[in-house]
């Protein structure tokens, strides 16, 4: 702390954290029993402890910028733990989803994301687009004969739409990760610079879901976690792969069935799906273990959920040859496929980048995670 | 002796007594002290046994020794009326921890006995100290405390006099907003301290006297001369009991010179901002601006060597309610609560909690460094925070949560014409209190009972409870002393101390060691005594180097004659003889432990139970290795800070005496090893066997007392 500034507590900040998911901060008295059974605490870093007095002093470039929020995998043993009724797991997860506002560039995109108002004209966006690409592929017509999606949205058509898509969330997601870096080396006097080992660490831990592992309080969540994590590695590369197809192969959709690539999606769609819905549940069955689910986390699962959904039986209804159902399917599986994609570093989506991010920095700076 | 008052010795043989010596023999020996034969019984603490010696006593038993169980047991079964005076010998605790039908533990049983026939021949039966007494309670000091003692004296059916020195009644708690939460809803509550002062001011049973204060008092229970200073001029008046009632001072801010205190306008006490709440909107003090900020900085000068070493209990919870009252009268404001600790026990954590949930409140553990006058407003520096490291923060005004101070503290109250003092001893840091344990709600001048904030640091809701009881004990003391018996700890006892006066050297022993005070002193240094303040511990006894102080059941002579019967066997016979001389309050109770666990205990100890160490007479070694006896062990609470003794200061005297001792062994060429004071707790049962083995080594290392020879 710099020696001439004051110390400037935000008592609308603290409204908005419990307004956010974190209505418990004010309970915790500060025992550290969080701390000691938390896995994130390091000896110089008494998480969740401290958070939670800078939470209660509305103290937010503190909690904004702290690898520690990001590195918290919510696994609720804090909260099960804490003798005073505070959950510290629920502060987080509250402080998180003011972080995807917070970081957001165009901050505006954040702020919608977080409010209910807004969904629906998140949800426009895409639809009109694509509602302007059917009319202007087939004038919105149902093609005869074979169900082939790319008959009605032809490739060229979706990747002109999907690809600037991608590109506007790859921008935007560097810019927002520029802000979460450059503030987490403005809080943390370490180099701030990123290592080879701390990105190797970060992406080891990932894949093998090293911290869900660990948890007690919300342990099946590792499963559901990692169902999903896989499904949607393995969709992300269906997807390329059959770009691969099209553009070197020329080899169309749809694949056959027993396609290796075919396969791969296919699995990958039923992993995410029984991943989603596993968590789904365990929410509506075991808030006490899962902790809170916010508007933030409701939003991404279920258009998570949606577009797996709507993917399978898009699938399903091509197979059974009804057209009636298979092209609208197909179109409104487009408009959640792109909601996920586009706004990426605005809903819950990011928190892939913001807690890779974090678990670098960390790694970076001689801290393990 | 007439044949009436003859000892008479009965044997119990029950609990194994019968078992484990040679009964017989044991009823023989009264005879070599010319007193009939012992009788035998299988079971005296039966009906039929008691039955027995209602009988004997029917028959003209007028005293007895009951050599069976130990007297602390059976107390009532073996007490037949007052005419009847019994003296038990604890035969059965001393053979529970030897080995039966060994011919030590034979040589045992017989010294008990023998020292048991003498103590009893040499008892005689108090005579009460019955006086006409008066039974009104002076309080002194009219808050909360002083009110409430008041009004529970009242409804108890005694008459009050209340002395306060300000005009009206109210004390501390009369300034304040709002007090505690004590209804467990988490809300302070408005104060009932108007209504009460109505209710004492116009109690029929209550003398009130306003602006007033107690000139001096002399006398004792009962019998107090009390002096009070009064607008219409001085009073000479009778109490029976005093309860002190005088309160607390918040710690001189102006000591807290690092904290802004004295130097910073906007720096005040908690007890100078709840004024300022209670009078109105909270202004902070230099310019009358409303605070939108105010820091509480916690243990202002308490819990601190350089200031309060103690924490005041009440100072938390005062800040936690005055957080309420600055966010009550501005929603925006910020409240900064800095603590080393917060302590706010059992149902004060519900306020607590709820002051916690509130938005603009902002606590962190840190220590302040510095409270400091910036832009019209306070800065506040405070290190090692909960926040991490060192913060600074701005505020409109500080206030610093300071602790008690004993009113007592310097005295000024009673202003007792007592030899000791003319105020009641503290136990530390100024407050007159006692040992939480030995000693609930007593001071160490009978009659006297320091209540509320005087005694030790407590809030208005732990003072109300307190007045209560000290008014309680106040009854209890005059009721006691009208009937001629102590107060605790050795309440019931009519013995009382006499002084052989012709003696007497005026060299003051007495006068100064009395634990209670009770003896005054003439110009000449004679002692005056005061039985009624006298609480029988025999300090005094075992003071007088003249040996002239006794009581009737309990002398210097009765205990040397007890050492002179124990038998000593010659050196060839490799017996050492161990006296032990342990206070019944505490090592007594640890022995019967012990005997009660069937430990073994070295069948050469010979121990004799006493009021008090304070009251073992120095004469009694001389006299015990004058015998030939190889070692002296003195048994006694600890002493100290932590001290345990039930006199305060008795096995602190009885270990100073000890430091005379060299020379009375030196003149008698024996090693000063062979006397060693231990002190015991009540729970070293299982100690007992270690400590005495150690000494019985010592004794063996430094071999027989060369005067076993001439002894006879
Ligand atoms: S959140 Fe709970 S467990 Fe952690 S420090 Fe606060 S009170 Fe203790
Ligand atoms: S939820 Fe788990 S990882 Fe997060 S702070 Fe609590 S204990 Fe640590
Ligand atoms: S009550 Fe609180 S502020 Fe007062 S001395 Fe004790 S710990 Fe310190
Ligand atoms: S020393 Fe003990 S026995 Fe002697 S006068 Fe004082 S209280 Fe009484």
């Amino acid at each position: 702390m710099n020696n001439t500034e004051y110390l400037e507590p935000d008592l609308a900040f603290v409204a908005r954290l419990k307004r956010a998911g974190g209505e418990s901060v004010k309970k915790c008295f500060q025992c550290a029993t969080c701390v000691a059974v938390c896995d994130v605490t390091q000896s110089d870093r008494p998480f969740p402890r401290k958070e939670m007095i800078w939470a209660q002093w509305g103290l937010k470039e503190k909690l904004f910028y702290n690898p520690d929020v990001w590195l918290c995998h919510q696994c609720g043993d804090c909260s099960t733990h804490c003798p005073r009724g505070a959950k510290p797991s629920d502060v987080l997860a509250a402080v998180r989803n003011l972080s995807f506002i917070e970081y957001a560039v165009p901050g505006f995109l954040g702020k919608m994301h977080s409010s209910p108002a807004a969904l629906v004209a998140l949800f426009a966006l895409p639809a009109a687009v694509l509602l302007l690409a059917a009319i202007y592929a087939n004038g919105l017509v149902m093609p005869e004969g074979e169900i082939v999606y790319s008959r009605f949205f032809p490739l060229a058509v979706i990747d002109s739409i999907f690809i600037p898509a991608a590109l506007f969330a790859l921008i935007t997601s560097i810019l927002s990760l520029k802000k979460l870096w450059s503030g987490m080396k403005r809080n943390s006097p370490g180099k701030g610079d990123p290592d080879a080992a701390a990105v190797f660490g970060a992406v080891k831990d990932i894949l093998l879901h090293k911290k869900f592992a660990q948890c007690r309080t919300n342990r099946p969540r590792y499963t559901g976690h990692l169902l999903i994590f896989f499904g949607f590695l393995a969709l992300f590369a269906t997807t390329n792969l059959v770009m691969m197809y099209h553009y070197l192969l020329g080899r169309e959709t749809p694949l056959a069935l027993g396609d290796p690539v075919k396969l791969l999606g296919n699995a990958g769609a039923l992993a995410a799906f029984a991943g989603v819905s596993y968590i789904i549940a365990r929410r509506l069955a075991a808030p006490d273990e899962t902790g809170k689910t916010s508007y933030q986390d409701w939003t991404f699962i279920l258009t998570l959920y949606a577009a797996i959904i709507t993917g399978i039986l898009a699938e399903s209804a091509r197979l059974a040859d009804i057209p009636a159902a298979a092209y609208p399917v197909y179109f409104t599986h487009l408009v959640f496929v792109f909601f996920l994609i586009a706004y990426l570093p605005f809903s819950k989506f990011a928190h892939m980048l913001y807690r890779t991010a974090a678990m670098i920095y960390a790694g970076s700076n001689g801290k393990n995670n | 002796m007439t044949q009436v008052n003859a000892p008479r010795v009965y044997i119990c043989t029950g609990c194994d007594i019968g078992a484990s010596v040679d009964v017989d023999k044991l009823c023989k020996i009264p005879a070599e002290f010319g007193v009939p034969q012992a009788k035998r019984h299988p079971f005296l603490c039966g009906e039929e046994g008691l039955q027995y010696l209602r009988k004997e006593v029917a028959e003209g038993a007028g005293r007895i020794l009951i050599a069976a169980c130990s007297g602390r047991v059976y107390a009532d079964r073996f007490d037949f009326g007052k005419d009847v005076m019994v003296e038990r010998t604890a035969l059965r605790e001393a053979l529970w921890v030897s080995t039966p039908n060994d011919p030590d533990t034979q040589l045992l049983a017989e010294d008990y006995l023998k020292m048991g026939i003498v103590k009893l021949q040499k008892s005689e039966k108090p005579e009460p100290y019955i006086h006409q007494l008066d039974d009104t309670i002076l309080v002194v000091g009219g808050g909360i405390t002083g009110m409430t003692a008041a009004l529970a004296a009242t409804d108890a059916g005694k008459r009050v006099r209340l002395v306060e020195k300000e005009a009206v009644l109210g004390g501390f708690v009369r300034k304040l907003k709002r007090r505690f939460p004590i209804d467990g809803t988490g809300n302070p509550v408005e104060t009932n301290i108007v209504a009460m002062a109505e209710e004492v001011k116009n109690h029929p049973a209550v003398a009130l006297h306003l602006s007033s204060e107690v000139v001096s008092i002399s006398g004792q229970p009962g019998e107090f001369d009390v002096r009070i200073k009064t607008p219409e001029g001085e009073i000479a008046v009778r109490a029976g009991a005093i309860v002190q009632a005088t309160g607390f001072r918040p710690y001189d801010i102006s000591k807290l010179g690092h904290l802004g205190g004295g130097t910073v306008d906007n720096v005040i006490t908690s007890a100078r901002f709840e004024e300022i709440a209670a009078s109105g909107r909270i202004r902070r003090p230099s310019d009358s601006k409303e605070p939108s900020s105010v820091a509480f900085i916690q243990c202002a000068g308490s819990r601190d060597e350089k200031h309060l070493p103690y924490c005041s209990s009440f100072c938390c919870m005062t800040s936690l309610k005055q957080a309420r009252y600055i966010r009550e009268q501005n929603p925006d404001a910020k409240v900064y609560i800095f603590y080393r600790d917060m302590r706010t026990p059992g149902k004060y954590e519900l306020f607590y909690k709820q002051m916690q949930d509130d938005d603009g409140v902002f606590m962190t553990k840190g220590d302040v460094v510095s409270v400091a006058g910036v832009d019209g407003g306070v800065e506040i520096v405070v290190n090692n925070t909960l926040l991490g490291g060192t913060i600074r923060v701005k505020a409109d005004m500080a206030v610093l949560a300071v602790g008690m101070e004993s009113a007592a503290k310097n005295g000024g109250a009673l202003h007792l014409a007592y030899r000791q003092g003319p105020e009641l001893p503290e136990l530390n840091y100024g407050f007159p209190d006692s040992h939480f344990v030995c000693f609930p709600y007593e001071t160490r001048r009978t009659g006297i009972y320091a209540a509320g904030a005087v005694r030790h640091p407590m809030d208005a809701a732990q003072s109300e409870t307190d007045a209560a009881g000290a008014a309680l004990k106040a009854i209890q003391c005059i009721t006691l002393a009208a009937a001629g018996k102590s107060a605790h700890p050795r309440s019931g006892d009519t013995s009382y101390p006499d002084i052989a006066f012709e003696r007497c050297t005026q060299c003051k022993r007495c006068t100064e060691e009395c634990p209670y005070g009770m003896y005054d002193e003439d110009a000449k240094g004679t002692p005056q005594p005061n039985p009624l303040r006298c609480r029988r511990c025999g300090t005094c006894m075992g003071a007088c180097p003249q040996r002239i102080i006794s009581f009737k059941n309990y002398s210097v002579d009765m205990f040397s004659a007890m050492i002179k019967a124990i038998g000593v066997p010659g050196e060839e016979e490799n017996r050492p003889r161990v006296l032990i001389l342990a206070c019944e309050n505490d090592s007594m109770p640890a022995f019967e432990m012990a005997a009660k666990l069937r430990l073994k205990l070295s069948p050469h100890i010979r121990v004799i139970g006493l009021r008090c160490l304070g009251s073992m007479n120095m004469v009694w070694l001389n006299d015990a290795f004058a015998k030939g006896l190889d070692g002296v062990l003195l048994f006694g609470c600890k002493f100290g800070d932590e001290y345990q003794c039930h006199n305060m200061k008795g096995s602190e005297l009885a270990s100073e005496r000890l430091s005379k001792l060299e020379e009375t062994l030196g003149r008698m060429s024996l090693e000063p090893e062979r006397v060693r004071f231990v002190p015991i707790a009540i729970d070293d049962a299982y100690a007992l066997p270690g400590i005495i083995g150690d000494f019985m080594k010592v004794i063996e290392r430094v071999g027989p007392n060369p005067f076993k020879e001439f002894a006879d």
